[in-house]
């Protein structure tokens, strides 16, 4: 009788482990075909065979076209805290540090994040359903038929597209942020345009607004990585194609915070 | 000449294909009939170059099975998919000139003949505004007759079909029967093709066979598959929803 929850304690502790072991393999495997991705999208660049108008139909549709919504979004960030950080800085008397806490704020994480965060929310998704749906009605396959690879025509454009457009939409979120944050705080708190600017030049460095463009790298090859591998492994028909698409941003937003953390480590605590 | 020699295809521990000889001779048109789930649309993947056997040998020409990336004869072997795999992106024009777009040795206006020929071959040729349409705004009917016009355009010496006529109603699907008919007739290419629908089979088949638990059973000429007296053909073809071909209450393997 007492043998009985005992043996089921260890047959659930056998398949927790199995569990754990099996979702390690499955990381570590997914891991290991998104960098083969890059490595196709490297060898294809350098073997000159990347598909160039594709890649700049994907330039538009992943950088161009986000650029409402980062410009939006980065404003009212800016603005909000703004609204927050100036009060306090003028009841403290020390107006001059405020444009160099906003400023190292937004070129260092908020850019960065910001930015990386609604391109996986709007293009990581896309990217991951565009695929997937050809992955479904077999137009991955036809497109190796009439021979010509998929890595090349379909998957490096996007990797290329979203390296190297995300550092310059972090761009455009740190200044619409920081010019957001500057009207706030010249208007409702009396800070003066030179005050808030002479903060910015005095304390913030190149490599404040440089360490945020690195990220930006690294944030565009996990959002087009992670978006093609659910696109490439949807199965299921339509809903198939939804899974993906949500499973693609979840997973890459996930990814962007850890890495995010990995990289400030490394760039700005080293 | 296509030629699987002991092909087996596992997929997770499910063995799909196990050890399935089949010849399909230069010239001939060889019809896989069979239910859903058999393997039909595996092996024309495997002929295609889209997957690999887990074990045997597929030659082509007595040749072993190029990669259709960057194989010698690539542009031997084109495939009209069950779905039509039509780009959505792109217009039939381009959906058509796809293919000869990639190859370097074309013009422009080559490749401009090349699609108003197929579109000819194919019955779509009267209709100019055609060109610029996209899939989705095609019939299933018209998505196919594209997608046969698409593959004839890289002139391929094999060409096969995964159920073609599927999902059409009956006068489209003697359309499509009837092309295929006369792509085999004036071109004179290989065929392997995989369907359910017998009239189809019966129609464009040299030699028709049976796939069933991963192996070609009775592959001969359509009359005599007809007149069998294999319990499992004579299932299919009367088809009666009972034993012999469901097995443990699934259908095939």
């Amino acid at each position: 009788m007492t043998a009985k929850p005992r043996l089921q304690l260890t047959t659930s502790r056998q398949s927790l482990s199995a569990l754990i072991g099996a979702a390690v393999l499955t990381f570590i495997s997914a891991l290991g075909e998104v960098f083969l991705y890059y490595l196709a999208t490297l060898r294809s660049v350098l073997q000159r065979r990347l598909d160039w108008p594709r890649t700049i139909l994907e330039m538009n549709a992943i950088g161009v076209n986000s650029l409402p919504i980062v410009t939006v979004i980065s404003s009212f960030t800016g603005m909000v805290i703004s609204l927050h950080l100036s009060q306090m800085f003028v009841d403290f008397g020390v107006t001059s540090q405020m444009g160099h806490v906003l400023a190292l704020a937004f070129f260092r994480e908020l850019g960065p994040v910001l930015t990386s965060v609604v391109v996986a929310g709007r293009a990581g998704s896309a990217i991951a359903a565009e695929i997937g749906a050809m992955a479904v009605t077999e137009q991955i396959d036809a497109l190796k038929t009439l021979a010509t690879d998929p890595l090349d025509f379909l998957i490096a454009p996007k990797i290329i597209a979203s390296f190297c457009l995300l550092p310059l939409l972090i761009i455009v979120s740190n200044l619409t942020g920081l010019l957001a944050g500057m009207w706030l705080a010249i208007y409702f708190r009396t800070i003066t345009v030179l005050t808030f600017l002479d903060s910015i030049l005095t304390y913030i460095q190149p490599w404040d607004l440089l360490g945020g463009m690195i990220k930006g790298f690294f944030f565009g090859l996990i959002i087009a990585g992670i978006g093609t591998y659910y696109g490439l492994h949807t199965e299921n028909g339509a809903a198939g194609v939804g899974a993906a698409a949500t499973k693609a941003v979840v997973t890459s937003t996930i990814l962007l915070f850890m890495s995010n953390y990995l990289l400030s480590l490394l760039l700005y605590d080293f | 000449m296509i030629e699987f020699k002991d092909v087996t295809y596992t997929v997770s521990g499910r063995e799909i294909l196990s050890q399935l000889n089949l010849k399909v001779p230069l010239g001939k048109t060889i019809v896989i009939i069979g239910p859903s789930g058999c393997g039909k649309s595996t092996l024309l993947r495997l002929a295609m170059g889209l997957i690999k056997p887990t074990a045997g040998q597929i030659l082509l020409n007595g040749q072993p099975l190029t990669d259709p990336l960057t194989g010698k004869n690539k542009f031997s072997r084109g495939m009209v998919f069950q779905s039509s795999a039509l780009f959505d992106f792109l217009s039939v024009y381009d959906n058509i000139a796809f293919g000869l777009q990639r190859r370097k040795n074309l013009t422009p206006e080559e490749i401009k003949h090349r699609v108003s020929r197929e579109l000819e071959r194919v019955g779509l040729g009267a209709d100019p505004s055609l060109l610029t349409k996209r899939p989705a705004e095609l019939s299933g009917g018209m998505q196919k007759r594209v997608a046969l016009a698409r593959t004839l355009a890289m002139e391929p010496k094999i060409i096969l079909y995964d159920e073609p006529t599927n999902g059409l109603d009956p006068i489209m699907a003697g359309v499509i029967t009837e092309l295929i008919l006369q792509v085999q007739r004036s071109l004179g290419v290989t065929s392997l093709l995989v369907t359910h629908d017998l009239k189809t089979a019966l129609r464009v088949g040299d030699e028709i066979g049976l796939l069933f638990q991963g192996k070609i059973r009775e592959l001969g000429p359509p009359l005599a598959i007809m007149e069998s007296k294999d319990p499992l053909l004579r299932q299919f073809v009367e088809g009666v929803p009972t034993d012999p071909l469901r097995t443990n209450g699934e259908w095939c393997l």
